[in-house]
């Protein structure tokens, strides 16, 4: 598959919220270690948690979420 | 570190103290050439599974889902998933290399005592478990813990 997902979840947080990741983790539902790894992306959410996060955090899940598309195409 | 990432931790310790015991009993002495006489090494060996089985009973306790706090998510989930699909591959290629040794070692006579076969099932529990607590705790620690 192309491309690659890019994610603003860490500037979000820290620019348009105050929450820490222990505070986004527990409004969205899942572990601070996921937040952590969503943050240095090395993980994908699902389409499921990538909507809890937008709604945590009060934004569109497009403002958080892009698609980054490979260079060679 | 996560509660799983811990929980991976304890199981792949606590099924390295299983194997690392029942190898020493195993390969000790004539334990293969007397296995089916030597009752007291029979049931030291169930007794050290049952142990095991039951450190793992007690661990998946501590470690439960619990109603307050979130404890394990789909990150976790997907982690246990790549662990168990890598932890096959080498238990059935562990199974493989000791099949083909024991035959390697016993054509000629063309009997494996069967003490072998004891210890190759015994034995695979013990890999099965290590590998995929291995691969958990590798994944954990390459997908930020």
């Amino acid at each position: 598959m192309a491309g690659r997902l890019k994610n603003h979840v860490r500037q979000v947080r820290r620019g348009m919220t105050d929450l820490t990741q222990a505070q986004l983790a527990e409004k969205a539902g899942c572990t601070r270690q996921t937040i952590l790894a969503l943050e240095q992306e090395k993980y994908n959410p699902s389409l499921i948690l990538a909507i809890k996060i937008a709604k945590a955090l009060d934004v569109p899940l497009d403002q958080l979420f892009e698609l980054e598309e490979d260079q060679d195409r | 570190m996560s509660m799983q990432m811990k929980h991976s931790i304890m199981h792949l310790i606590l099924w390295s103290l299983v194997f690392i015991f029942f190898l020493s009993i195993f390969l000790t002495g004539d334990t293969l050439e007397t296995w089916g006489d030597n009752r007291t090494k029979t049931l030291v060996v169930a007794a050290l599974f049952i142990a095991g089985f039951g450190g793992d009973a007690v661990l998946n306790f501590v470690f439960r889902k619990r109603k307050d706090k979130v404890t394990r998510d789909e990150r976790d989930d997907f982690i246990q998933k790549q662990a168990l699909s890598a932890g096959f591959i080498v238990t059935i290629l562990y199974v493989f290399l000791v099949a083909i040794s024991l035959y390697t070692r016993y054509e000629t006579s063309g009997m494996v005592p069967a003490a072998w076969l004891w210890f190759l099932a015994y034995s695979l529990v013990c890999v099965a478990n290590m590998a995929v607590t291995a691969f958990s705790v590798f994944y954990y620690r390459k997908g930020g813990m």
